[in-house]
C-alpha cells in the first residue's frame, strides 16, 4: 500500500517537475501502436521533385529523432497528391485508415480546403502554406507553422532596400524599382508594393502581365529604356524562363535582380546556364545553406541528406524537416498514451513556444489566436553562383559574401 | 554581357523614346507574321471551308509538343521530326473530317470541336505533363543600331509564313485542284455534277490547312515555351484576326495579323502589359461595330472571299 | 435510245414524289417535259443525276444501267445537267466557271482550250467579259454561262432544268433559239419547262408530268394541239 502511494506521489512529482522538453525516460510508449503522421505530397506530376524533397526531409527528421519519441514509434504515411482533387481524396482515405495527424506536402495545394474540414473531422493539420487567407477563423485543429505571403512580399522589398543601401549606396527614398510579374502572382506583388509605398520607394515600372504571356520583347525593351536600380521579378517557370532568355538574347542585364522566390530559387532556373543566372538574387524561406551559428544542426541536416540522396537538400526539404520537428517537440512533451486524442496534442501545440534557432529551420514557434506562427517571418536572400544558391543576407544567416553589382 | 549603364538613356524614369517605338513596331511586325500564318489557316478552315474548328489552338499546342518530344527526349534528327509532325497533322486533319466535322451543322461542329479541344489538352497533360517545355535556344539577333534589333529566327519564320501564304493563295488560284476547292466551297452539288468528288476535295483542303498548322507549330516551338494551355491564347488571337479581317480572306488575315502584332507590341511597350488584353479586345469590338464585315471586306464583297 | 428512264419511284422526306415515271430520249432528239409546279420534273432530273436516292426503277444510259450512281460520275459519262436557278459558282469569274465544266478531262490542256474557244464563238459576250465575277451578270446572261459551262463538259446529252424561270420574254426567246440551234448541231437535249408553249414549239417529242407521273406523251405538235394541254398549260 505504501509502495503504491509512494509510486503515485513520485510520478506525480516528476510530472509537475518536468521541463518543457523532457526526455522520454518517464514514459514508455513501446508497447503502444505506432503513431501515424500523414503527408500528401506530389510524388508524380510536374512538381514531383518538390514532392520528394518534402518526403525525404520528413523522413530525415524522423531518422534524426530516432524513429520514436518517448518510446512510442512514429510512422510516416505518405500519399500521392499531384492535384487538388487527388490531395483531398487521399486525405479522406488516410483519415479512414485511422490517421489523425497531418502535415502539408509540397505546394500545399489543397490546404485551404482542408482548413475547412479538420475541425469537423477532429484531426490535426499542420500547414506550411503561405496563403494570406489560409486561416479564416479560430480553429482547434488547423495550424500554420510556416511563412505567410504578406510577410514574404514585404521582406522582398525590405531586402531590396537593405541591399541597395549596403552595396549601391542608395537610400530607400531615392530607390527606383522595376517590377515584372505575372498577374497570377498578384498576391505576392501587392505586399511588395505596399511596403514600397511605406518606405518611400518609387516603383518606376509596374509590369504586371497576363499569365499566358510568352512574348517578352516589348517588356524587355521597355526595361532597357527605363532608368531604375533594382528589378523585382515575380514569375513562374512558364513565363520566367522566356523572360530571362529574351533578356539574354537582347544582351541586357538588369543592374540588380532581387526576385521574390517562386521560379527564381528552383533548380529549373539554374538550367538557364551560369551566364544568365550568376549574380541573380532571390528572397527565399530559410535554406540549408544558412549559417550553423544561427541555426544549429543545419549543417548535419544538409550533410546527412546529401549522403543519403546524392544531392544537397533544397528549402523544401528543410520545410518538411522543420514541420516534423514541431510535431516531435510537442509530442515529446506529452505522455504517448495520450497522443491518440488529437485534442490533447493540439492544445499542447497551441501553448508550444520555441525561440529562433531552437529548431533546425531557424524559425521559432509562437502561435497566435488564429494558430498562425508569428515567428516564421525571417527570410533570407540567396545569390546564384555557378548554379548553386549561396545565402548572402542578412548577416547573421549568411554564409557567403554578396557580390553586388555582379562581376564575372 | 554589357552592363545596363551602357544602354540606359539618362533622361528621366520611364522613357518612350523613338528607338523604343521603332523597336516595338519592328518586332511587332515579325510576331505579326506568325499570327498571320496561324490565323490565315484558321480563316481558311472556318471561312472558306465553312468548318468551325475550335480545336485549332489545341492542335497547334499538340504539334509543338510533337516537335519538342522526339528531338529533346528521343534524340531524333530534325528532318525526321518534321516529316513525322507533318504526317501526323495530315492524319489528324483527315480523322477530324471523318468524325468531329462530319455533320454539316455548324453548331454541332462548334460544340464537337470545343469538346475535342478539351480532350487534346488533357491528352497533352497526360502524356507530356503540364511542365513548360522549350528547346532552350537563344535566338541570335541582328542589330540595326545599338538599340534596335530583330531576332533572326523570327525573321526567318516571318519570311517563311509569307511564302507559305503566297504559295497557298497561288495554289488556290492557279491550279485545277485549287479551283476545284473554291468551286466546292461555293456550290458543292454543282461541283459534283462537274465531276469533282466534293467530299474528297474537302478532305484534301482540310489536310492542306493542317499542314499549315504543322509548319506553324514547328516554327512556334523554336521560339516559345509550350504548356498545355498554350493554344488558347492563339485561338483567341486567330479569332480576332480572322473576324476583323473578314472571314475567309487569306491575305486580309495575314495583314490583320501584322497589324495585331504591331498594335500588341505597342500597347505592351507604351501603355504596359497589364492593359494589353483589355485594350486589344476593346479595339476588336470597336472594329466590329464600325465594319461588321471586316476591315478589308466591303459589304458587297462579303461572299467573295477566296 | 440514248437515255431511258423506266418506272422510277422516288421517296423524299417520307413522301412519294415520283411514281412509276418512264420516258426516253433518242439520239439527236429534243425532248421536252412540261408540267406545273411540284409535278416532279426537277426531282426526275436530279434522280437521273444521282442527287436523289432511287427507291425502285432504273435509269439506262447508252445501254448501261446507271441507276444509283453518284453525281460526280455524271460528267465522265457524258450526262450534263444545267441546273435550275443557274447555279453558277458565284464568286469566281466566267472563265473559271467554264473551266470547271472541263474538270473531268482537265489533264488534256489542248482539248480544254479548244472547247473554251468553241464556247466563246457560240457566246461572244462571254469572251468579252470573261474575267468578270459570275454573280454580277444578269439572269439571262447567267443562264447562258450555265449552258456554256455545260457544253464544256463535252456531254452526250444535255438536261436543262427550268431555264426560263424568272427571265424576261425577250431573253427567253433568245434562249430557246439557242437550244434549238444546239439541237440542230446534233446535241441530244432533255428540256424541263414550265413555259409549255415555247418549249413544245421546238420539241421533237414531249411528255406531260402531273403529280409525280407521266400522264401524256406525243410529238411537240401533237401536244401543242391537245385540248387538255391547251386548257391546263397553254392558257386557253
Amino acid at each position: 500500500m505504501l509502495k503504491k502511494v509512494l509510486a503515485v506521489l513520485l510520478s506525480a512529482n516528476m510530472l509537475f517537475a518536468m521541463p518543457a522538453y523532457a526526455a522520454g525516460e518517464e514514459w514508455d510508449g513501446s508497447d503502444l501502436e505506432p503513431l501515424k503522421i500523414g503527408m500528401i505530397t506530389q510524388l508524380t506530376g510536374p512538381n514531383s521533385f518538390g514532392g520528394y524533397e518534402y518526403k525525404q526531409g520528413a523522413e530525415l527528421a524522423l531518422e534524426h529523432w530516432g524513429g520514436a519519441i518517448n518510446g512510442r514509434e512514429i510512422e510516416l504515411v505518405f500519399a500521392d497528391g499531384p492535384t487538388q482533387d487527388a490531395v483531398i481524396s487521399e486525405f479522406e482515405r488516410l483519415y479512414d485508415d485511422g490517421v489523425r495527424y497531418f502535415i502539408s506536402g509540397y505546394g500545399c495545394i489543397a490546404d485551404r480546403s482542408i482548413a475547412a474540414m479538420v475541425d469537423e473531422m477532429q484531426c490535426m493539420y499542420l500547414s506550411l502554406a503561405w496563403d494570406a487567407d489560409l486561416l479564416q477563423g479560430p480553429s482547434d485543429y488547423f495550424f500554420r507553422g510556416g511563412a505567410n505571403v504578406t510577410a514574404f512580399g514585404r521582406e522582398t522589398m525590405n531586402a531590396a532596400i537593405g541591399l541597395s543601401e549596403e552595396y549601391l549606396g542608395i537610400p530607400a527614398d531615392e530607390l527606383k524599382v522595376a517590377m515584372v510579374y505575372t498577374t497570377r502572382l498578384n498576391h505576392v506583388a501587392d505586399p511588395i508594393k505596399a511596403q514600397a509605398e511605406e518606405m518611400g520607394v518609387e516603383i518606376v515600372y509596374d509590369g504586371g502581365y497576363p499569365n499566358e504571356t510568352t512574348e517578352f520583347t516589348s517588356i524587355v525593351t521597355t526595361l532597357m529604356n527605363t532608368e531604375y536600380d533594382v528589378l523585382i521579378p515575380i514569375q513562374g517557370a512558364a513565363d520566367g524562363a522566356p523572360f530571362q532568355k529574351k533578356m539574354a538574347e537582347l544582351n541586357y542585364t538588369p543592374p540588380l535582380t532581387v526576385a521574390a522566390g517562386c521560379y527564381y530559387d528552383t533548380p529549373n532556373f539554374a538550367d538557364l546556364g551560369d551566364d544568365i543566372t550568376d549574380g541573380v538574387m532571390s528572397l527565399s524561406y530559410t535554406t540549408p545553406s544558412m549559417s550553423e551559428d544561427a541555426a544549429p544542426g543545419i549543417t548535419k541536416m544538409s550533410e546527412d541528406y546529401e549522403a543519403k540522396h546524392g544531392w544537397k537538400p533544397l528549402a523544401h526539404a528543410l520545410q518538411a524537416y522543420g514541420g516534423m520537428e514541431i510535431y516531435f517537440k510537442v509530442l515529446e512533451s506529452l505522455d504517448p498514451a495520450t497522443w491518440d486524442d488529437p485534442k490533447v496534442v493540439t492544445d499542447a501545440m497551441k501553448e508550444f513556444k520555441a525561440d529562433y534557432g531552437e529548431l533546425v529551420w531557424y524559425w521559432g514557434i509562437d502561435f497566435d489566436e488564429l494558430n498562425d506562427n508569428k515567428k516564421a517571418e525571417q527570410y533570407l536572400i540567396n545569390q546564384w553562383v555557378g548554379g548553386e544558391l549561396h545565402c548572402v543576407y542578412p548577416d547573421f544567416l549568411a554564409t557567403s559574401e554578396a557580390v553586388v553589382p555582379w562581376v564575372d | 554581357m554589357p552592363r545596363c549603364s551602357s544602354c540606359c538613356i539618362e533622361r528621366g524614369d520611364v522613357l518612350v523614346t523613338l528607338t523604343a517605338i521603332i523597336s516595338y513596331i519592328v518586332n511587332g511586325i515579325l510576331m505579326g507574321g506568325l499570327y498571320g500564318l496561324t490565323s490565315a489557316a484558321w480563316s481558311f478552315q472556318c471561312g472558306a471551308l465553312k468548318f468551325a474548328n475550335f480545336a485549332y489552338g489545341a492542335c497547334i499546342m499538340f504539334t509543338m509538343y510533337l516537335t519538342y518530344w522526339p528531338i529533346a527526349m528521343w534524340g531524333w534528327p530534325l528532318p525526321l521530326t518534321i516529316v513525322f509532325v507533318l504526317a501526323f497533322n495530315v492524319v489528324l486533319g483527315w480523322v477530324m473530317r471523318k468524325t468531329v466535322l462530319r455533320p454539316n451543322n455548324r453548331n454541332t461542329q462548334i460544340l464537337c470541336t470545343m469538346g475535342l479541344q478539351l480532350i487534346i489538352i488533357n491528352l497533352a497533360n497526360f502524356f507530356f505533363t503540364s511542365y513548360p517545355r522549350d528547346f532552350g535556344l537563344l535566338e541570335k539577333r541582328f542589330y540595326f543600331t545599338e538599340n534596335i534589333s530583330i531576332g533572326l529566327t523570327q525573321l526567318f519564320c516571318f519570311v517563311l509564313s509569307g511564302a507559305i501564304l503566297i504559295g497557298f493563295q497561288l495554289f488556290l488560284n492557279k491550279t485545277w485542284t485549287g479551283r476545284a476547292i473554291r468551286a466546292v466551297v461555293q456550290n458543292r452539288d454543282v461541283a459534283s455534277l462537274m465531276g469533282v468528288k466534293s467530299e474528297r476535295i474537302l478532305d484534301l483542303a482540310f489536310s492542306i490547312s493542317y499542314i499549315m498548322i504543322a509548319i506553324a507549330g514547328i516554327m512556334l516551338m523554336t521560339m516559345f515555351t509550350v504548356d498545355p494551355n498554350f493554344g488558347t491564347t492563339w485561338q483567341s488571337y486567330a479569332f480576332i484576326i480572322c473576324i476583323s479581317a473578314g472571314i475567309g480572306n487569306l491575305y486580309g488575315a495575314f495583314l490583320s495579323g501584322l497589324i495585331i502584332g504591331v498594335v500588341s507590341s505597342l500597347i505592351k511597350g507604351i501603355v504596359g502589359p497589364f492593359y494589353h488584353d483589355p485594350i486589344l479586345y476593346a479595339m476588336f469590338v470597336i472594329i466590329l461595330l464600325l465594319r461588321p464585315y471586316g476591315i478589308f471586306n466591303k459589304a458587297e464583297n462579303v461572299a467573295r472571299t477566296i | 435510245m440514248l437515255l431511258q428512264v423506266e418506272d422510277l419511284n422516288v421517296v423524299l422526306g417520307g413522301l412519294q414524289i415520283l411514281q412509276g415515271v418512264s420516258f426516253c430520249v433518242n439520239e439527236g432528239e429534243l425532248v421536252v417535259v412540261v408540267g406545273s409546279n411540284g409535278a416532279g420534273k426537277s426531282t426526275t432530273l436530279r434522280s437521273i443525276c444521282g442527287m436523289n436516292p432511287i427507291v425502285s426503277g432504273s435509269v439506262i444510259f447508252e445501254g448501261k444501267d446507271i441507276t444509283g450512281h453518284s453525281s460526280s460520275e455524271c460528267a465522265g459519262m457524258g450526262l450534263c445537267m444545267v441546273p435550275e436557278g443557274r447555279q453558277l459558282f458565284p464568286e469566281i469569274s466566267v472563265r473559271e466557271n467554264l473551266l470547271m465544266g472541263a474538270w473531268h478531262y482537265r489533264k488534256n490542256k489542248a482539248r480544254v482550250m479548244e472547247n473554251l474557244e468553241k464556247c466563246y464563238d457560240m457566246f461572244p459576250v462571254l469572251k468579252k467579259y470573261e474575267n468578270r465575277i459570275a454573280s454580277t451578270f444578269s439572269g439571262g446572261e447567267q443562264q447562258m454561262i450555265s449552258i456554256a459551262r455545260g457544253l464544256m463538259s463535252e456531254p452526250k446529252i444535255m438536261m436543262i432544268d427550268e431555264m426560263s424561270l424568272g427571265l424576261a420574254p425577250l431573253i427567253i426567246e433568245q434562249l430557246f433559239r439557242t437550244i434549238k440551234d444546239l439541237n440542230k448541231s446534233g446535241m441530244s437535249i432533255l428540256l424541263i419547262e414550265q413555259n409549255a408553249r415555247q418549249a413544245l414549239a421546238i420539241a421533237d417529242r414531249a411528255y406531260v408530268m402531273e403529280n409525280g407521273t407521266v400522264t401524256m406523251e406525243g410529238t411537240g405538235q401533237e401536244l401543242l394541239n391537245n385540248e387538255q394541254v391547251k386548257t391546263a398549260y397553254l392558257g386557253f
